[in-house]
């Protein structure tokens, strides 16, 4: 049975909605000319639509259904998830962001092929490891948020899964594969501003249904003060902070979109501009969490909190635009991951070892055709659900993880680190993706690690990343030095000194892969 | 704790971060312009002055 009446008003913000995303696609597809304005947005994203773009690709619809949820079923205190979550946004802030907008180029195995390029193959090797692991990852990934959707669909309008898959899968794949990056970023844009509005409305709305907070907090405190209280410990929010800095410093979709922004200055600003949009949301859905809870106690589906109030407080205009932002947060996610995942086919397994004369047009169709075929399959996963068992879940999971436990060290250290070496960066991803995993199965499947480990570790990631730093170590001293070739775009020319700036620019780069300038390996 | 406290508790910690986020920003912003300045100077002397 469907919660949502398809009245006039419904279907007409609904429409309305869609058109300006496909419009956007348009729009996307007469400003790409080369293959850097399709992956990266030709590098002209400014801090505000790149603080938004930041928000909406790392908030997805769980954010608006499931953490909607969660503050309904467990109260205020779940908010402080968020400030474990934002310790990821330093570290990326400190440590990893501004250096790879410096970098310049388009895609996480970029960096790797460059910084840990000295394989014989000028990155190749290096390269095909991370893009693969990315693909298979983000691949399977999109299959479980397809399957989300169609089921968001199913409850709200109640139509069949597969339909809602289709048109979710359908649509993301027509405007990214047409617009690119800059249609994926401002349809991200839109979405954010979009969900920020909708439910910072909400709230006078839901507090004049309550009584007011004063009325909120009496009814609470009378017989359940933990509800409105902080409910979660240090221990807990550093087990957050633990999980989340390392996973989404190193997550290849957000550094895709610190790519596309202007200069390192803009990056700042974005995470600056992506922490306030995050407050105003992270804030706005506990307190509506509560009040919904004061208002509908008796809900059977948490997760359905959101819908409800969208039907009952928010009116129908608003409460259509909040249920189409959580349709446009899960387009949000999916397309930021598609055009991750297209770029690890076209731009490096195609464009960088396939057929590196690739003309802008056959790059740029290679992308397109990349994002077809890689949002296709996972459609085809979503549909038939067991095909691939219990991978699926495993990968849906982990996936997280697997990016933080893979790219974290070779990232970080990459950057700040010039003995780094090749050795070192191949053997901290693969020995960081195949601790996750291990660690997932050891304690998740085979349940060998003991509880009072497992309390204090609290996600996979964590010894990933401790034994992809132990690798990297062991790796680059046993290694040889990495050649100055490889040092250069990262440190500069090492006779300038620690404060000279490294070649970052296009022009600079592409006479570096021409060889002009990187002859001179140790 | 009340629901308010809770509130302004939660608010105060969010604003550390932002406020940490743009005065880290504006000091790199800082640190990253006189590091050109400096480079401009001394490839300024470097080349003799060029066309003063």
């Amino acid at each position: 049975m469907a919660l949502v009446d398809l009245g006039p008003v419904f279907v007409g913000v609904v429409v309305v909605y869609f058109i300006v995303v496909l419009g956007i696609g348009v729009y996307g597809y007469r400003t790409t000319k080369t293959e850097e304005d399709f992956l990266v947005a030709g590098r002209n994203i400014g801090p505000l639509v790149g603080g938004a773009t930041l928000s909406a690709s790392q908030m997805s619809a769980g954010t608006l259904v499931g953490t909607f949820g969660l503050h309904y079923l467990l109260g205020f205190g779940f908010i402080w998830i968020w400030p474990g979550l934002w310790a990821g946004w330093i570290v990326s802030l400190l440590l990893v962001a501004p250096q790879m907008r410096r970098f310049g180029r388009v895609t996480v195995p970029d960096f790797i092929a460059t910084r840990y390029g000295d394989d014989g193959r000028n990155g190749d090797y290096s390269r095909a490891i991370g893009a693969s692991l990315i693909i298979i990852a983000y691949t399977v990934y999109l299959s479980a948020q397809i399957t989300a959707g169609g089921l968001i669909f199913q409850s709200l309008l109640g139509i069949a899964p597969a339909i809602g898959m289709f048109v979710m899968a359908i649509t993301a794949v027509a405007y990214t594969s047409i617009g690119g990056m800059r249609a994926s970023i401002l349809t991200d844009f839109v979405q954010a501003v979009v969900m920020a509005v909708a439910v910072v409305v909400a709230i006078p709305l839901a507090l004049y249904f309550t009584g007011g907070i004063g009325t909120v907090d009496a009814l609470f405190q009378s017989f359940q003060p933990s509800f409105v209280g902080n409910s979660l410990t240090t221990a807990e929010i550093a087990g957050f902070m633990a999980a989340f800095g390392f996973s989404i410093a190193a997550a290849p979709y957000e550094i895709t979109r610190i790519y596309s922004m202007r200069d390192e200055k803009t990056v700042r600003q974005a995470i600056g501009i992506t922490l306030i949009f995050q407050t105003i949301i992270g804030t706005s859905v506990a307190i509506l969490g509560v009040t919904m809870r004061m208002m509908f106690p008796q809900l059977t589906t948490p997760d359905l909190a959101s819908v409800i109030m969208s039907l009952n407080v928010l009116g129908p205009v608003l409460g259509a635009l909040l249920i189409s932002a959580v349709f446009s947060a899960i387009l949000s996610t999916v397309d930021s991951i598609m055009i991750v995942s297209g770029a690890g086919l076209a731009h490096d397994i195609y464009g960088k070892l396939v057929n590196p004369n690739a003309t802008e047009t056959q790059k740029i169709w290679a992308n397109r055709i990349a994002i077809v075929v890689l949002g296709l399959i996972p459609l085809g996963l979503a549909l038939n659900s067991g095909l691939l068992g219990g991978l699926v879940q495993l990968i849906v999971v982990l996936q997280a993880s697997m990016m933080g436990g893979m790219f974290f060290v070779p990232l970080v250290l990459g950057l700040h680190w010039r003995r780094a070496n090749t050795a070192g960066g191949v053997a901290a991803m693969v020995v960081g993706f195949s601790t996750v995993v291990a660690w997932h199965v050891a304690t998740e499947i085979y349940g060998v690690v003991p509880a009072s480990v497992t309390a204090v570790i609290t996600d996979p990631v964590i010894p990933g990343v401790v034994m992809s730093f132990v690798a990297m170590v062991l790796g680059t001293y046993l290694g040889g030095k990495p050649s100055k070739k490889s040092l250069r775009p990262f440190f500069g020319d090492s006779s300038r000194g620690r404060g000279s700036q490294p070649t970052g620019s296009p022009s600079a780069d592409a006479q570096s892969e021409a060889g002009t300038s990187g002859g001179d390996a140790d | 704790m009340s629901f308010s406290t809770s509130i302004l508790t939660f608010l105060s910690v969010a604003s550390v971060y932002i406020v940490f986020t743009f005065a880290w920003g504006w000091y790199k912003g800082r640190q990253e312009q006189d590091e050109r300045e400096t480079d401009q100077d001394a490839q300024h002397a470097t080349t003799g002055g060029g066309d003063h």
